[in-house]
């Protein structure tokens, strides 16, 4: 059983009030918030006067947050893109002025389609800061605290910066190791700090720490005695990666949901962790006061049913410089509302599931997800890293799995590597009713690391040249 | 003109009385605004008491 987290609600009255707000108090919040956002932008951007022109919201005028969620055009990526190519570097989309955008946030391109700009005022990078600050408190974080900081620091992204500032304003002492720091130094450094009390890393990058620490015969929560929490974004896990992980590491494993245009994160598991009391998966409850999330159908725009995945579509409430009203992330979500939460006014995502819709594989007539497979790979611990690869063969579509075992079970045997194999496909056909290929190779195949793991390589095209 | 030097130095009072806050989630940040206005203080410092 890992280490509970100190009550953050306890620590500070805060948090009490924000945690006290019945449903209605948080709506009518969210509504004048939602009105003075659209006033000013009305005035400011012509991006979003042309949206709120085109909604049929006179002058920026909303009078309820019914109307705004009917009325208000989306924006997806596409639309930013196209205004930042015609009116560069920030589109027209500013809700401040152009001398006063401090800081920009670039978004990291895995999508292959562009990178989305934002222009962030004094009070966006306070904001940014503690919109990381605020999930990592409730974490465990503390002010006086050692935390190691695996996300790639610096740059132009919200992942670069977020860190640093939410370190600085919680009076904690970061240590930015992601980068260009090898796993193996990274590790030499944490031994000889004398004490670390929080970690903050990738959950692709949180596997291969872990897996090298074990690796080197270190029991991580016997070297790192003093730590608080643990906090993940950016991918999905198995739960049963993640009892393991609390179980090396001795604390919580905590998760966020976070992105640039959230200008952070958009929520968190809180102090609760990654598990509900029952076992079953936890949930990250929603900052509805920072911003508000639709989730909704992606083919009809309609909210989803309580249990049901969605997109996740965001409005900022406190975003200055370049905000994102009724964005479309593209980031699928299950859907909890806040009366199924055990407590509390803001709604929640289940955690762990977090995907992309344009991440959907379609194969054999199922619908598909790389998340799928990481949780059926990893929850099996022998398992140190994996690739797939779909491709066409005779005109039919196969799917190959690579497994390399990790380096702290290199001993297991030939019948059990052959057994891990048969398990591990037996797996993956109980979560995506498919019967694939699956075979080992030498962990040594899988060097390197992203900051965002990409396991899958889609080849089907490649089959139908001529 | 305002008295820069005057009105920094009543934020300085007024920030420490918040970085008193016993709210552990406001402490660092309300440390962090005390830190910034003390900051301006000192590097306005230099030749202030020739100014006098």
């Amino acid at each position: 059983m890992a280490a509970s987290v100190a009550d953050p609600f306890a620590a500070s009255p805060l948090l009490r009030r924000f945690a006290s707000a019945t449903r209605p108090e948080l709506e009518a919040y969210q509504f004048r918030k939602v009105q003075a956002l659209c006033a000013r932008l009305y005035a400011k951007s012509d991006f979003y006067r042309a949206r709120m022109d085109e909604g049929g919201l006179a002058d920026g005028a909303v009078d309820s947050l019914d109307r705004f969620a009917k009325a208000f055009p989306t924006s997806a990526k596409a639309d930013f893109l196209a205004d930042q190519q015609a009116a560069p570097p920030f589109g027209t989309r500013l809700g401040v002025d152009r001398g006063d955008v401090v800081h920009i946030s670039m978004t990291s391109g895995t999508s292959g389609q562009g990178q989305e700009i934002y222009g962030r005022s004094q009070r966006d990078v306070h904001m940014l800061g503690y919109l990381h600050a605020l999930p990592w408190y409730m974490g465990g974080l503390r002010q006086g605290d050692t935390a190691i900081n695996c996300v790639p620091a610096g740059g132009m992204t919200t992942g670069g910066w977020g860190p640093g500032e939410a370190l600085r304003i919680m009076g904690a002492t970061g240590f930015h190791v992601g980068g260009n720091t090898s796993t193996e130094a990274k590790i030499d450094l944490m031994l000889g700090l004398g004490g670390i009390h929080f970690i903050y890393a990738s959950t692709n990058y949180l596997h291969t720490l872990t897996e090298a620490l074990l690796a080197r015969g270190i029991t991580p929560r016997e070297a790192f005695p003093a730590m608080h929490g643990i906090f993940i974004a950016a991918e999905g896990y198995p739960l049963e990666w993640a009892a393991k992980i609390e179980e090396h590491w001795g604390c919580r494993l905590q998760e966020g949901y976070g992105s640039t245009q959230l200008n952070g994160f958009g929520g968190s598991t809180g102090s609760a962790g990654v598990f509900r009391p029952d076992g079953q998966r936890g949930l990250m409850r929603l900052f509805e006061w920072e911003h508000l999330v639709e989730i909704v159908d992606p083919a009809t725009g309609a909210p989803v049913q309580p249990g049901e995945q969605g997109e996740m579509v965001v409005t900022n409430l406190s975003v200055e410089g370049s905000p994102v009203v009724r964005f479309r992330t593209g980031d699928a979500a299950r859907f909890v509302p806040w009366q199924e939460c055990g407590g509390g006014a803001w709604n929640a995502i289940e955690c762990g599931t977090i995907g992309r819709f344009d991440d959907m594989m379609k194969i054999r007539g199922n619908n598909v997800w790389p998340s799928m497979f990481d949780a059926a790979v990893f929850a099996h611990p022998e398992v140190g890293e994996y690739r797939g690869r779909v491709y066409t063969r005779d005109g039919k579509t196969e799917v190959e799995v690579k497994i390399a075992v990790a380096d702290h079970h290199a001993n297991l045997c030939e019948d059990d590597r052959a057994a891990l194999v048969q398990s591990v496909r037996a797996a993956i056909k109980e979560r995506s009713n498919m019967w694939v290929n699956v075979c080992e190779v030498p962990r040594a195949e899988f060097q390197g690391f992203a900051y965002k793991a990409r396991r899958w390589a889609d080849e089907r095209q490649d089959g139908y040249r001529l | 003109m305002p008295d820069e030097d005057r009105i920094l130095e009543e934020m300085l009072a007024l920030a420490e009385r918040l970085a008193a806050s016993d709210d552990a989630l406001m402490a660092g940040q309300y440390a962090l605004l005390r830190a910034r206005v003390a900051a301006l203080i000192e590097l306005r410092a230099f030749g202030k008491d020739l100014a006098a």
